[in-house]
């Protein structure tokens, strides 16, 4: 129940925010991870400098998020979880994700995406095999959360 | 039945080519493979002719281009001038818009794959998305010709009972 309220917030929050053409979104996106993979000879100082650019974003994001989804605080972990996969990846990627594998502690959880706009096109040729793609989320969620006081560690899986 | 799918650049550069056998991609013999490389080099040629010719064009299937030997060879020409060529058996009946239809797979195809940003342009196309696509198209494509032959088998037997049976009472 707590799960359909996020998603209604979040359907409501992805309303009224300004869109953006998802293919320009796209290119864009793909071109920088590219430029990444030319200038850095190792593919995980690319996965750290994705991470790195995600946590500068995150760390600005998250005042406008919490300004304009007007919710309440969250009761625990797990409605932590539940808003960021439904409210604030709805308003912001236009996809919300799913919440699953949690641990026995609950201290840790997956997002899972089924639909990445950032990689709509993208195929990742053999030699890149461990580049995490879109880890600029994984960065995104680790400063959205450090600014509201959780520390956390997040592992892209590409 | 469809022979051979190629795609080739603006600067006539083969960016991919594929060998049909009975709707599988494939084959080991490089003997076949290069008569049909020799019969899309030889369309190209017609095709320049065809866009000095005619600069009003603006459709970007160009339709028949010639007939070789036993094979039709199909053009496709986008405005960025990539072309798409497509290697047909001469059959009694080729439906254009299948051939059409499948023209236009291989161009969504091509832009799926113009579209990863790890592509790399100018260079063959060594996608395993892209062949994938392509043979789906391709397979596609074989679908509609069996259909298509297959009604036209029916056409001919019914033509034939027509001529046949004309001394039937039952018709007053």
């Amino acid at each position: 129940m707590a799960s359909r309220s996020a998603q209604r917030a979040g359907d409501v929050a992805w309303a009224r925010t300004p869109k953006v053409n998802g293919e320009l979104f796209a290119l864009t996106y793909g071109a920088m991870v590219k430029r990444l993979v030319e200038d850095y000879t190792e593919i995980d100082e690319v996965n750290e400098q994705l991470e790195k650019m995600g946590y500068n974003i995150g760390i600005r994001l998250v005042d406008e998020f919490l300004a304009k989804a007007g919710l309440p605080p969250c009761q625990g972990f797990q409605e932590t979880a539940e808003v960021i996969a439904k409210v604030a990846f709805r308003m912001f990627l236009g996809v919300a994700a799913d919440v699953t594998s949690w641990n026995s502690e609950a201290t840790a959880f997956s997002l899972l995406l089924a639909d990445n706009p950032l990689a709509e096109f993208v195929e990742l040729p053999r030699q890149y095999k461990t580049l995490c793609y879109s880890n600029v989320l994984c960065g995104v969620v680790r400063g959205a959360l450090e600014m509201v006081s959780e520390e956390m560690r997040s592992l892209g899986l590409g | 039945m469809l022979r051979a799918v190629s795609v080739i650049g603006p600067r006539n550069e083969p960016l991919f080519f594929r060998r049909f056998l009975n709707g599988e991609p494939g084959g080991a013999e490089d003997a076949p493979d290069l008569r049909y490389h020799f019969m899309c080099h030889s369309a190209l040629d017609v095709l320049e002719e065809r866009k000095r010719g005619n600069q009003k064009a603006l459709d970007m299937f160009q339709g028949l281009l010639c007939p070789m030997e036993e094979y039709l060879v199909y053009a496709y020409l986008t405005n960025t001038q990539l072309k798409v060529l497509a290697i047909l058996e001469d059959a009694e009946i080729t439906v254009e818009e299948s051939v059409l239809a499948l023209m236009r797979a291989v161009h969504t195809a091509i832009q799926r794959h113009v579209m990863n940003p790890f592509s790399r342009l100018g260079e063959p196309i060594t996608s395993p998305r892209f062949a994938a696509d392509v043979a789906r198209a391709v397979a596609t494509y074989n679908d509609h010709d069996a259909e298509g032959a297959a009604s036209a088998a029916y056409v001919a037997i019914g033509e034939a009972n027509l001529n046949a049976g004309y001394d039937d009472d039952t018709f007053l």
